[in-house]
């Protein structure tokens, strides 16, 4: 048996840094371990004595590009433990901000991260020389989130007009005109994504994917809904904690997560799609039948076509809502004015899959304890299987070849490192 | 909305979350009340493809980054012009996201989106792990850029 330690620095192309090491015994793969640096449970910490309404703006800080994500499943989750449901035209609002954020990702994913490896172009700076229309329609739509974000989130990155109880401040009727000419601007570019990224040559293969997401009774799943997965799991997002256990890898400074008796699972856009393609709005569906999805899509490279049909998806659903919008009589609600202190917890489908928080609060409305549980994270034990088939089926590649083909294992999942970890490096061990 | 590009803005990169990485944006927020009212501050960039639309039409993008070079943390670096592609090819940026500064630049001259004038400032990190401190030697750098990008900006903005 020879051995051989193949090293290559970065993982590019993936939001955030991080770290992958690969042994090989021969042609056996013998390990995988996908390492994640996370600041370890800083947030958590330093939630902890805040005042609840804080949390929102805290957590939101945690990714660049997500932010809404956190800023809704902290918002949800405090509004159950005091007992208020946001509903009606703030609850649009929301919806509306939270398909900004998933264009705005879903966008920047596709064309400038994703794209490249179908291409065969080393980054979208090279694309963007031979194919600068494909770029430009790219950041077109990433556009289009960005203005929306912009104008329901208070500013361009970190977004603070979002409140426990609705918003800070209400949209003009000349914003939701605003956001309805670049939506309705932005949806045939949504259309022509899905016809692009549908016309890509993917490699032939499925996965075994427990998929796991909500499910809502007519909504594709944003911020409300039942928990369920493709095994027949179907629990009421307070159950997660019953279902689902982080534990500790040693390589890892990231908890990893593990379906209680079952093992690994997948959260994000295949999984959203398989569980609740039925859901999808009439131009989204038809793009993805166009496409040739079926009702349930396990090849991971595949991700990009059903990211694009989100893409159309989030720009119809905010244009329904929006066109439907009319002031509500105030931006937020108010809170209770006594409050015996609780629990509450809830999950928002963050562009690249759930997002679980719980918050305990006190009586005064301070944090005792919160816990934060990023979709990477849960994603983290089912890449590193996927990178163990890809090397498995590519043991003649040489190592630089090797590399490349986990590092596209690990970008078909849009892993948002920087939420849960830093400094991607990329190891090969053979022996 | 969005206000179209101003003709002059100055713009931060970096995580604030990861120690020195958060200079850029430490730059910006100590131009606070010191620039034109016409000179657009946008003290943090996300991701970087965002500069694209930040400076598209600008007169002048200053752009302040950490870099990793090997100088003494808090090293001020000012670029223009050729000096910007040649040193920013030579050198990454600590950026934490895919895209760097300099991939924005580069995409921005295949797209033909660069700003008129591009100045980029960069001050050499020293740590960049997990915090919200600086190193007081960037921070010494973070004070010198501040003072010379003012200076620099009170001779090119409209109304200064």
């Amino acid at each position: 048996m020879t051995e051989r330690t193949v090293a290559v620095d970065f993982i590019t192309r993936v939001e955030g840094e991080g770290a992958l090491k690969v042994r090989l015994d021969g042609r056996t793969v013998r390990d995988v371990e996908l390492r994640i640096f996370e600041p370890p449970r800083f947030f958590e910490a330093f939630l902890r004595g805040r005042d609840a309404t804080e949390a929102p703006d805290i957590t939101a800080r945690i990714c660049g590009i997500c932010p809404v994500a956190y800023q809704m499943s902290s918002c949800q989750a405090i509004e159950r433990a005091l007992g208020i449901t946001v509903d009606g035209a703030l609850r649009d609002l929301r919806r509306v901000l939270y398909c900004g954020e998933w264009i705005e990702s879903h966008a920047l994913h596709a064309y400038l991260l994703h794209a490249p490896d179908f291409l065969g172009y080393p980054d979208a700076i090279s694309l963007a020389k031979d194919h600068p229309d494909v770029v430009r329609q790219g950041l077109a739509l990433k556009k289009a989130g960005n203005e929306v974000m912009t104008v329901l989130g208070g500013r361009e990155i970190h977004p603070i007009n979002v409140r426990v109880g609705g918003f800070y401040r209400l949209p003009s009727h000349e914003e939701i005109e605003g956001m309805v000419a670049t939506v309705k601007a932005a949806l045939p570019l949504a259309e022509a994504t899905v016809r692009f990224v549908a016309g890509l040559t993917f490699p032939d293969v499925e996965e075994p994917y427990e998929f796991v997401s909500l499910r809502h009774p007519e909504e594709y799943p944003m911020m409300d809904g039942k928990l369920v997965s493709s095994a027949g799991l179907s629990i009421e997002q307070d159950e997660f904690e019953d279902h689902f256990e982080e534990i500790h890898a040693p390589y890892s400074n990231a908890l990893q997560s593990v379906r209680k008796g079952a093992g690994a699972y997948l959260v994000g856009p295949l999984a959203r799609y398989s569980l609740n393609a039925d859901r999808l709005t009439p131009r989204a569906a038809a793009a993805a039948k166009a496409a040739g999805l079926g009702k349930v899509e396990r090849n991971p490279y595949r991700s990009i076509i059903v990211r694009a049909v989100e893409l159309v998806y989030a720009c119809e659903e905010a244009l329904r809502l929006l066109e439907r919008y009319r002031a509500p009589p105030q931006a937020s609600l108010d809170l209770p004015s006594s409050f015996a202190g609780g629990t509450g917890r809830a999950i928002t489908e963050a562009p690249r899959g759930i997002l679980f928080h719980r918050y305990r609060l006190a009586r005064d409305r301070r944090i005792e304890e919160a816990r934060i549980v990023p979709p990477t994270s849960q994603n983290q034990k089912r890449i590193e299987d996927d990178v163990r088939h890809v090397v498995e089926r590519s043991l003649d590649l040489d190592d630089a070849g090797l590399a490349h083909v986990c590092e596209k294992a690990i970008r078909n999942h849009d892993p948002c490192i920087s939420c849960a970890t830093h400094f991607l490096r990329l190891d090969i061990e053979r022996r | 909305m969005v206000p179209s590009a101003a003709p002059v803005v100055v713009v931060g990169v970096g995580e604030p979350f990861r120690s020195d990485d958060g200079l850029g944006p430490r730059v910006v927020a100590a131009l606070r009340g010191r620039l034109a009212p016409t000179v657009r501050r946008v003290e943090r960039v996300g991701e970087p493809t965002a500069l694209l639309d930040l400076w598209d039409g600008a007169s002048l993008a200053v752009v302040v980054d950490a870099m990793r070079s090997g100088a003494a943390p808090g090293t001020l670096r000012r670029l223009e012009g050729d000096e910007v592609a040649a040193a920013a090819l030579a050198e990454r940026t600590t950026s934490t996201h895919g895209l760097s500064v300099r991939d924005a630049i580069e995409l921005g001259r295949s797209l033909g989106r660069l700003p008129a004038r591009l100045v980029v400032y960069l001050v050499e990190a020293g740590e960049v792990g997990p915090g919200s401190e600086v190193s007081p030697a960037v921070e010494r750098g973070i004070a010198q850029a501040a003072d010379r990008i003012a200076a620099e900006l009170r001779g090119a903005a409209p109304g200064a």
